[in-house]
């Protein structure tokens, strides 16, 4: 039996490998305008004009109380009664970006909930507003700390892609079904769709963990090279500045704290200076913000 | 006031806040340019160097490629500073500027502060630190319950306060720092 | 919308609740038996079970459903409509209790059980007196999602012809070609049950919260 059904998958390869491909592009597309949509969604959540505000979250609330195969039925039905008339596939895109943007908003809500306000409240200090305060200083701890839940949701669409088969899109599930219904093989057939669709999962779930490692990659670009650490716990920082001479490197100044102040030694490491010994010579700072 | 408004005024003070409020996902240097780059409009050259020149003097120029969340309270505080400095402000704001310092660092971020003071720079500081407020201020603010008591100069105040909260609260303050002298 | 069609809807979302129902009581159990066997950490089994689980996870309900109804009769397992209706969300839900079970025992602060182990308890009695009490409540919230989560999966078991409550209202709609009011209908009622998962939800997190200051 079950022999009989890797054959029969394997002569229908190709039908096989389209649905796949279908799944994959529905949920790809679907996965863009979503967090479009939800980037959009969020943005209006968090604006300070509460009417809008609440409105639209109640709207979320509303939306995570449907089940998604009701709302698709409700997008394939409903269209045609205002007149707008699309494809099966269109309208299964369409309810799965608009059914996933509210999710999608809602997550970024809480993870900007969990986000320390005072970033934010530096921002709009600093005169940041509007957009520049959204894209700038909202935006990226928001989505860095969101990338897991993000990854979920990419599942959850995957999952639900699934869904359209009620509307007769030609995607992974269908494929499968009909390949069972004609060649008899419905184990085999089955299991290799249960077992494609994990393969898509983990595809997902690796590329989160690659994003959180470019990510966290990004922001600790290496440490420049004249930094030197001395054991005794002490952080030194050797100052290449100006040009070598007699008395070694010049650095503002700045001399050891204990006072041992050898002129001749050709690299001249430098206790991280306590700032009072910078702050010694005020024309120092003159002209870097006065004015 | 539009919101334009009230940002553009915002550009020309600067403000130092208690926990640091360094934006996590830039790094040390980013943090000092992103309000000159993208709110003041500066051109980068020009903001670079100022940011070079910034963190050289507060010695945290090996540190500039950083994440916040690698930076101690003191290096933070200097830091949020020289980020305030950055955007060349009329008047200074800060927010207790050390009371979430460890008491080493908090002489360091003074020292710095009454430099800028005695350069001329226009601030207004929230602040616990008796010694300092006294050293450095040129008025004096005492406030209690969100509302202002008493204003005075520093001699005047330290010296003879006018009201009666005033005068309980130095009398409390200077027994507790007899109290709590080393010997 | 006559009361034939209101009869057909109440009917399909008696369904809808009877088989989520029975999803939730069977599969959180099991559940939690699949996350104490991997955190008793057996070599083999756990392999086998953090598979199991994945897969079960990744696993559409739609597919999972036309796997239980028409792949299984091929090995020797033939089950009534119902039935597998009920298996394949209690599958479902299995996958996802256990990674919240799971997650709650990771969670569970090791000092308690040193203390138990310290009084010479057994493993069980340790698990039933002391571990689970405390997990149940901290697990609580996340519970109750996936119930939500239940419910709004339970129209995949549609396609093999389970008449819940979506499936009434599109048969009704095409009957009538006024596909909107009892869609309507059935978002009323699905948004009723849910919602009230949601507000006990919600009511459970407040309480723990209020609980955890206390």
């Amino acid at each position: 039996m079950i022999p009989r059904g890797i054959e029969v998958l394997w002569e229908q390869r190709d039908a096989v490998l389209s649905g796949l491909l279908t799944t994959i592009a529905i949920t790809v597309v679907s996965a863009l305008c979503a967090v479009l949509l939800g980037l959009t969604l969020f943005a209006l959540l968090i604006s300070r004009r509460r009417s809008v505000a609440l409105i639209l979250a109640w709207l979320i609330d509303l939306m995570r109380c449907v089940p998604f195969m009701l709302f698709c039925y409700m997008i394939y039905f409903g269209l045609p009664s205002f007149g707008i008339v699309v494809s099966n596939m269109t309208a299964g895109i369409a309810a799965l970006t608009l059914y996933n943007a509210a999710y999608i908003a809602e997550l970024l809500r809480g993870s900007f909930a969990a986000l320390p306000a005072e970033g934010i409240e530096a921002g709009q200090a600093f005169g940041f507003h509007g957009s520049r305060l959204l894209l700038r200083i909202i935006l990226p701890p928001v989505l860095l700390a969101s990338i897991p839940m993000l990854g979920n949701q990419m599942v959850q669409i995957i999952k639900d892609s699934a869904f359209l088969v009620i509307i007769a899109v030609q995607e992974l599930t269908f494929v499968a079904n009909e390949v069972q219904a004609t060649y008899y093989v419905p184990f085999a057939s089955f299991v290799c769709a249960m077992l494609l669709y994990w393969v898509l999962c983990l595809a997902v779930e690796a590329g989160v963990r690659a994003v959180l490692r470019i990510a966290e990659a990004r922001r600790c670009r290496k440490m420049p090279r004249e930094g030197r650490f001395r054991p005794s716990g002490h952080r030194t920082v050797q100052i290449l500045q100006g040009p070598p001479g007699a008395c070694g490197y010049r650095s503002f100044g700045i001399g050891r704290r204990d006072g041992l102040h050898s002129r001749t030694l050709r690299r001249r490491q430098v206790d991280a200076a306590p700032l009072h010994q910078l702050a010694r010579d005020p024309g120092q700072w003159r002209g870097l913000f006065v004015g | 006031m539009s919101d334009r408004e009230l940002a553009h005024i915002r550009t020309r003070i600067g403000m130092v806040f208690q926990h640091f409020a360094l934006w996590p996902h830039l790094s040390v240097l980013d943090n000092l340019t992103a309000a000159p780059l993208h709110v003041q409009r500066r051109p980068r050259g020009e903001v670079g160097e100022q940011a070079e020149a910034l963190l050289r003097k507060v010695g945290l120029w090996h540190k500039r490629d950083t994440p916040p969340s690698r930076l101690s309270g003191g290096e933070k505080q200097r830091v949020g500073i020289a980020r305030a400095l950055m955007m060349r402000p009329v008047l200074l704001l800060f927010d207790e500027p050390t009371s979430s310092l460890d008491p080493e660092l908090v002489g360091e971020v003074l020292t710095v502060m009454k430099t800028l003071a005695s350069d001329g720079m226009t601030m207004v500081v929230v602040t616990h630190e008796m010694g300092f407020a006294r050293e450095a201020a040129t008025r004096i603010v005492f406030m209690d319950q969100g509302r202002v008591v008493e204003t005075a100069e520093p001699e005047t105040f330290f010296g003879k306060p006018a009201t009666d909260r005033a005068h309980q609260f130095l009398a409390r303050y200077e027994s507790e720092k007899s109290r709590t002298q080393i010997r | 919308m006559g009361t034939g069609d209101y009869l057909a809807l109440a009917a399909g979302a008696a369904n809808t609740i009877a088989v989520s129902v029975l999803a939730i009581i069977i599969g959180a159990p099991l559940g939690l038996g699949l996350a104490l066997i991997r955190w008793g950490q057996v070599r083999g089994i756990d392999g086998i079970v953090a598979t199991i689980v994945s897969l079960l996870r990744a696993t559409p309900a739609v597919t999972l459903v036309l796997l239980v109804y028409f792949a299984l009769p091929t090995i020797g397992l033939e089950l009534p409509r119902f039935v597998a209706a009920v298996a394949t969300l209690t599958l479902g839900t299995m996958a996802y209790n256990c990674e919240i079970w799971r997650a709650t025992l990771l969670a569970f602060p090791s000092d308690q059980l040193d203390a138990a182990r310290a009084f010479g308890m057994p493993r069980g009695l340790r698990i039933r007196l002391i571990v689970l009490p405390q997990i149940a409540r901290a697990a609580m919230p996340a519970l109750v999602n996936e119930m939500t989560l239940i419910i709004k999966v339970s129209p995949a078991v549609a396609v093999i012809g389970v008449i819940e409550a979506t499936r009434a209202a599109v048969r009704i709609g095409a009957a009538t070609y006024n596909p909107i009011p009892p869609f309507l209908v059935a978002l009323a009622i699905y948004v009723g049950v849910i919602g009230t998962f949601v507000a006990a939800q919600r009511a459970l997190e407040r309480r723990q919260r209020r609980g955890a200051l206390a």
